[in-house]
């Protein structure tokens, strides 16, 4: 396999995903799910490949949403997927077309387009699209709607959040109506942030709460491994294979994107260099160029002014920690430094810290930093090397 | 022909190929990763990040025609090649748009000529959609591979809804490949906000170095078939000229090109005209280049171009009247994309224009109608200080017309000595004294390093060698003392250092021929004669070292260790009782001399290893310090001498076993086992017998097996006695381990040290 940071995976290449995809089919067999992760850590290659190797009892739909503006844009995407499939299959979509006729008085032959007139109704034009779409169909249809949450943000942005409720309501009636419905949402952790924001605004009714969310997870360590033996051999990397492949997954964290970068540095080096000092010449970088420093600024923009002082302290605490912390070590540990901060809101934005992916619960009650890159780059960044 | 400055993309791909240079292996690569991505699904998107005029277009012009070459893809690759001028892509929709219309240039397509001809009547919206599934269609099954100039400014333009639809476009259809270049990493490739995070596989494209810079040239004179600069770039002057560009320029690949016209003149007529034509053409290029400034950097390159030296930030933030916060985030952009080159001492940070040509350009409408400081400064970059001097005393005396000539060499010279304000050399001697005292050489050593960049004088090249000799970097000392004797030939320290640094290396011959140098220049250098004699020792040219002494000794009669050289090389002579002459000097001048009392011991014991000599022996050893003991001192010609004198078993049986208790009760074993080994050379002889040597080894064998400190010697010295029984067996040296085996040969001299 040869090696391709950040570039556009073939489903084949995509390895270390089959047991997660499986579970992931399993769920899709009940319900629809929200696939979250933090970005470049495989969403897209895992859904891009579910749906180049989807089973033949259902039907896929891959559609990337950035760039989308508005609920109008959106529908005529989803318009448009729905009209390829059914002249695919030698159908058209009757209900659309009435519905466009009845709107606008135009009699629509050939593909049918959203006409302008008919923009402000793409709500009713979204849900006859899925009718056209579902009637006699036995089979689940799919849709894999990636970066739903930044379509959403944008969404937002361009015409006010009441538009962005209308959307994810119209999305949930559709997935109760049709029980062949799934969708799956998936989107760095840009979707919790434009719920939680939603819900400030007095949106109680989670839209989302039938679907199953899903956090992708590293690579497991073997499979990790075995990727990088995988990309060496690849490209022919002079190197001691079994040794480099493992400290390359684990200086990775198990993450196939700086796998990928760890074993393209190897390539382009000029003279031989071990991975820790790879790695920390990254980090030292002034240019940033895995942009770790994005974890700090990240605090600023996603959290409330009264929490932010306390997330940093609470990251400072534990990327110092060499062994996992239990919450009263860390409470001890903030103690030490200052009493601003009492317990309950400790525990508070420790839960914040946990699902917003910096840090993770290894035991009954155990926390320490989510992936050592970042925690090895919050201590430099930070200056809190000793 | 002659080789275009500024767009290599009209190259025919013959000169791209005969003029390229540095990059051929990530050539290679990027070819292989978009032959990858024509021929399977996994899709490879690159960004070549370089300043301008870094070969950014000749790379993609070479990467067009190589790919373009290829006729097995061509059922598979479509290419559309946006050229560095794409200016006005406003969105996506525009992109698409540049898209087919690259695509309609490349491939002379009449269908998709008349289909990007209908767009136009469309509405834009229809538009878009049109456009979009005319592309599509176009590339089919294929692969897109499209070549990106100025990834920067097509970003910005699209601005982030754009941005995104591009991604979604490349995700959904997985049907394109990216190689883009860029100035500087930017937001939008780099930020983990931007829909391009990590999306790249990022290449920085490296200035060229010195030697490249010599390819690139040659390539140059080639191509245009200018024989005389071939030549010229090939000699030593030649080399000098290209450092010169190399410092005007950076490192900046088109600039070589436009010097490559005058790079061979020789006077200053031929020289100064075609610099002045030159300016005029590279002004606006320069120009060019700040107008992609925001004012505030301007402001900053201005402040720096008024500078011949380097500036600290502090300075900078004065003079532009604004905080030292916004002046050094300022300053970091601008080192980004190439504006400036930095230089951290200390704590402090000091920034200049990383081409000075920069300045030279920019200050034209400053000194309009005064050309002088630019030719001053031209000529103080192009030639070096010695020269100048030179062709200032060459002028001063001859005709009329080159009086003016006279007066810019005169003022390049005072510019020269008001360089040396640089307040950067005093905050790097300051550091370099620092860490020196520390002890902490390596940063020492990188303050040595910039004083020799900044400066360049013979000083810093010999304090540099030093400092490198002292690392364990020996031949990279040499280079630097060639360098210290290249500007000052009659520097005798830097002579001197070379001994010392060819001397640890071993290569004694060069070394005395270094300190024979030294001598010329200071006849009574005492310490080049020591070290010259100890290396004519070290080549076994004992004579010619007693004399190398006796010239030390003369200069400096009281030198103990000069007594204590001289006597070692008498000991090696067989003279004992001269050796202990001078051994006794020694413990005259200095009574704790280390092994000065072993020394003595050794030879007495070799004259005579009566009762008197084992009293004696006793005594050094038990003057001999911890330190002293773990330090190298072998017995090799007490053993030697044991063993001629009565090739005795008996007697060799009685000495060894009183020598070996006596060295164990000192702790000193290692002594005998290492002299054990270095005696060995004396075993194969011819005139010893195979049977004494035979007997010798069973002796020690029968004495000495018992002790841990003699398990290695005996191995070896059993060794030895079988090679000399079979010397042209070469198993017999496979009984041993490869170190030991290799300690054998070095003691017999079948390797050398």
């Amino acid at each position: 396999m040869r090696v391709n940071p950040g570039g556009i995976l073939s489903p084949k290449e995509v390895v270390g995903r089959d047991r997660l995809i499986q579970k992931l089919w399993r769920i899709l067999g009940r319900q629809s799910l929200v696939l979250t992760a933090e970005r470049r850590m495989g969403k897209t290659s895992i859904v891009k490949k579910m749906d180049s190797e989807a089973p033949d009892t259902v039907i896929t739909i891959y559609r990337d949403l950035e760039g989308i503006k508005t609920a109008a844009d959106f529908t005529r995407r989803v318009l448009d997927d729905v009209e390829k499939y059914l002249s695919y299959v030698g159908k058209s979509a009757i209900k659309v077309r009435d519905l466009i006729r009845n709107l606008t008085g135009l009699e629509i032959a050939g593909v049918v387009k959203l006409p302008e007139l008919a923009e402000d109704h793409w709500n009713d034009v979204l849900q006859r699209a899925m009718e056209d779409l579902l009637e006699h169909q036995n089979c689940p249809v799919i849709f894999f709607w990636d970066e739903l949450p930044l379509m959403l943000y944008d969404i937002k942005q361009q015409q006010g959040e009441t538009f962005v409720q209308e959307i994810l309501d119209v999305l949930r009636s559709l997935r109760q109506t049709h029980p062949n419905l799934r969708m799956v949402f998936t989107g760095s952790i840009g979707l919790h942030n434009v719920l939680t924001t939603l819900k400030r605004g007095g949106y109680a009714n989670d839209p989302t709460n039938d679907m199953k969310i899903v956090d992708v997870p590293p690579l497991a360590q073997t499979d990790a491994e075995d990727l990088a033996r995988q990309l060496i051999v690849g490209e022919g990397l002079a190197v001691e294979l079994e040794k480099t492949a493992q400290e390359i997954a684990k200086a990775a964290d198990n993450l196939p994107f700086f796998i990928h970068q760890l074993v393209d540095h190897f390539l382009e080096a000029e003279e031989p260099a071990d991975v820790a000092s790879i790695v920390k010449q990254y980090m030292l970088d002034p240019q940033d160029p895995w942009h770790l420093r994005y974890y700090r600024e990240r605090i600023d923009t996603y959290y409330l002014n009264r929490d932010k002082a306390l997330a940093l302290e609470l990251l400072d605490v534990l990327a110092l920690a060499p062994e996992p912390l239990s919450f009263d070590e860390i409470y001890n540990r903030i103690l030490s430094q200052t009493d601003t901060f009492d317990i309950e809101s400790t525990r508070d934005v420790l839960t914040l810290l946990q699902r917003d992916h910096y840090i993770q619960q290894v035991d009954v009650n155990a926390y320490e930093f989510r992936f050592a890159l970042i925690q090895q780059s919050w201590i430099i960044h930070r200056g809190l090397a000793k | 022909m002659k080789v275009s400055r500024y767009t290599p993309s009209l190259l025919t791909s013959e000169t791209l190929e005969a003029l390229f240079v540095q990059r051929d292996k990530l050539a290679k690569r990027l070819v292989e990763q978009i032959r990858v991505s024509a021929l399977t699904n996994s899709k490879q998107f690159n960004l070549l990040i370089g300043p301008r005029g870094i070969g950014k277009t000749h790379l993609i012009s070479m990467l067009y025609h190589r790919v373009s070459q290829q006729t097995d893809l061509r059922d598979h690759l479509v290419i559309a090649w946006l050229w560095e001028e794409e200016w006005g892509v406003g969105s996506f929709f525009d992109l698409v748009l540049r898209i087919l219309n690259a695509l309609q240039a490349e491939c002379k397509d009449d269908d998709l000529a008349s289909r990007i001809s209908r767009l136009y009547d469309l509405s834009p919206e229809e538009a878009e959609q049109v456009a979009l599934s005319t592309l599509k269609n176009f590339i089919g099954e294929r692969t897109l591979l499209l070549l990106m100039e100025n990834l920067e400014v097509v970003f910005a333009e699209l601005g982030d809804i754009g941005q995104k639809q591009l991604r979604s476009f490349l995700q959904e259809q997985s049907c394109c490949t990216i190689v883009a270049t860029s100035q500087s990493l930017f937001n939008g490739v780099k930020l983990q906000t931007s829909p391009f995070y990590g999306f790249f596989r990022i290449q920085y494209l490296k200035d060229l170095s010195v030697e490249e810079a010599v390819t690139l040239l040659k390539n140059i004179a080639q191509q245009e078939e200018n024989r005389k600069l071939v030549n010229f770039v090939q000699t030593t002057k030649g080399r000098s000229r290209v450092q010169a560009v190399h410092h005007l320029a950076g490192g900046n690949h088109r600039i070589y090109v436009v010097f490559s016209e005058f790079l061979a003149n020789e006077s200053l007529d031929n020289l100064i005209q075609p610099f002045m034509k030159m300016l005029d053409d590279l002004t606006p290029y320069y120009q060019e280049r700040m107008m992609h400034l925001t004012s505030l950097q301007r402001k900053i390159i201005k402040v720096l171009t008024r500078h011949i030296y380097a500036m600290s930030v502090k300075e900078i933030a004065r003079r532009c009247f604004a905080t030292h916060q916004t002046i050094s985030n300022q300053l970091k952009i601008l080192r980004d994309r190439g504006y400036v080159s930095s230089d951290n001492i200390g704590r402090q940070s000091f920034y200049e224009l990383r081409e000075p040509l920069l300045r030279i350009c920019l200050s034209i409408k400053e000194t309009r109608g005064e050309p002088v400081r630019l030719i001053v400064d031209f000529l103080k970059a192009w030639y070096s200080r010695k020269e100048l001097k030179e062709l200032e005393a060459q002028t001063t005396n001859t005709s009329e017309s080159s009086r003016f000539d006279s007066y810019y060499l005169k003022l390049a010279q005072e510019r020269n000595a008001e360089e040396e304000h640089d307040p950067r050399i005093a905050a790097h001697y300051k550091a370099l004294f620092e860490k020196y005292q520390q002890k902490d050489y390596d940063a020492a050593l990188y303050h040595m390093h910039r004083l020799v960049e900044l400066q360049g004088l013979s000083e810093d090249y010999l304090g540099q060698g030093i400092l490198l000799d002292n690392l364990g970097w020996h031949k990279e000392a040499i280079r630097s003392f060639d360098k210290a004797l290249d500007i000052k030939s009659d520097d005798f320290q830097s002579w001197n250092n070379r001994g010392y640094a060819l001397f640890n290396l071993e290569r004694y011959e060069e070394a005395i021929e270094s300190w024979d140098n030294t001598l010329k220049i200071v006849e009574d250098f005492h310490l080049a004669w020591t070290n010259r004699g100890i290396a004519l020792r070290y080549s076994g040219q004992y004579e010619e070292a007693i004399s190398s002494f006796d010239k030390a000794l003369a200069l400096k009669p009281k030198d103990d260790s000069v007594w204590n050289s001289r006597g070692i090389a008498l000991r090696y002579l067989g003279r004992y009782e001269e050796a202990i002459e001078n051994f006794d000097e020694a413990l005259k001048i200095n009574p704790d001399r280390k092994f000065g009392k072993l020394n003595r011991a050794e030879m007495v014991f070799a004259l005579n290893p009566n009762d008197k000599a084992y009293e004696v022996l006793e005594d050094a050893l038990n003057q001999l310090t911890d330190v002293a003991i773990s330090n190298n001192w072998w017995a090799d010609i007490m053993l030697i001498s044991l063993f001629k004198r009565n090739q005795d078993t008996q007697q060799w049986e009685f000495h060894i076993r009183k020598l070996v208790p006596l060295f164990k009760a000192y702790q000193f074993l290692n002594a005998l086992g290492v002299g054990l080994i270095e005696s060995c050379d004396a075993l194969i002889s011819e005139m010893v017998s195979q049977n004494a040597a035979q007997a010798w080894l069973e002796v020690w064998t029968e004495v000495a097996e018992g002790h841990e400190e003699f398990k290695i010697p005996l191995r070896i010295l059993t060794t030895a006695v079988h090679y000399k029984a079979a010397p042209n067996d070469p198993r017999v040296f496979l009984q041993l381990p490869t170190e030991e085996r290799t300690i054998l040969k070095q003691a017999l001299g079948l390797e050398t040290k």
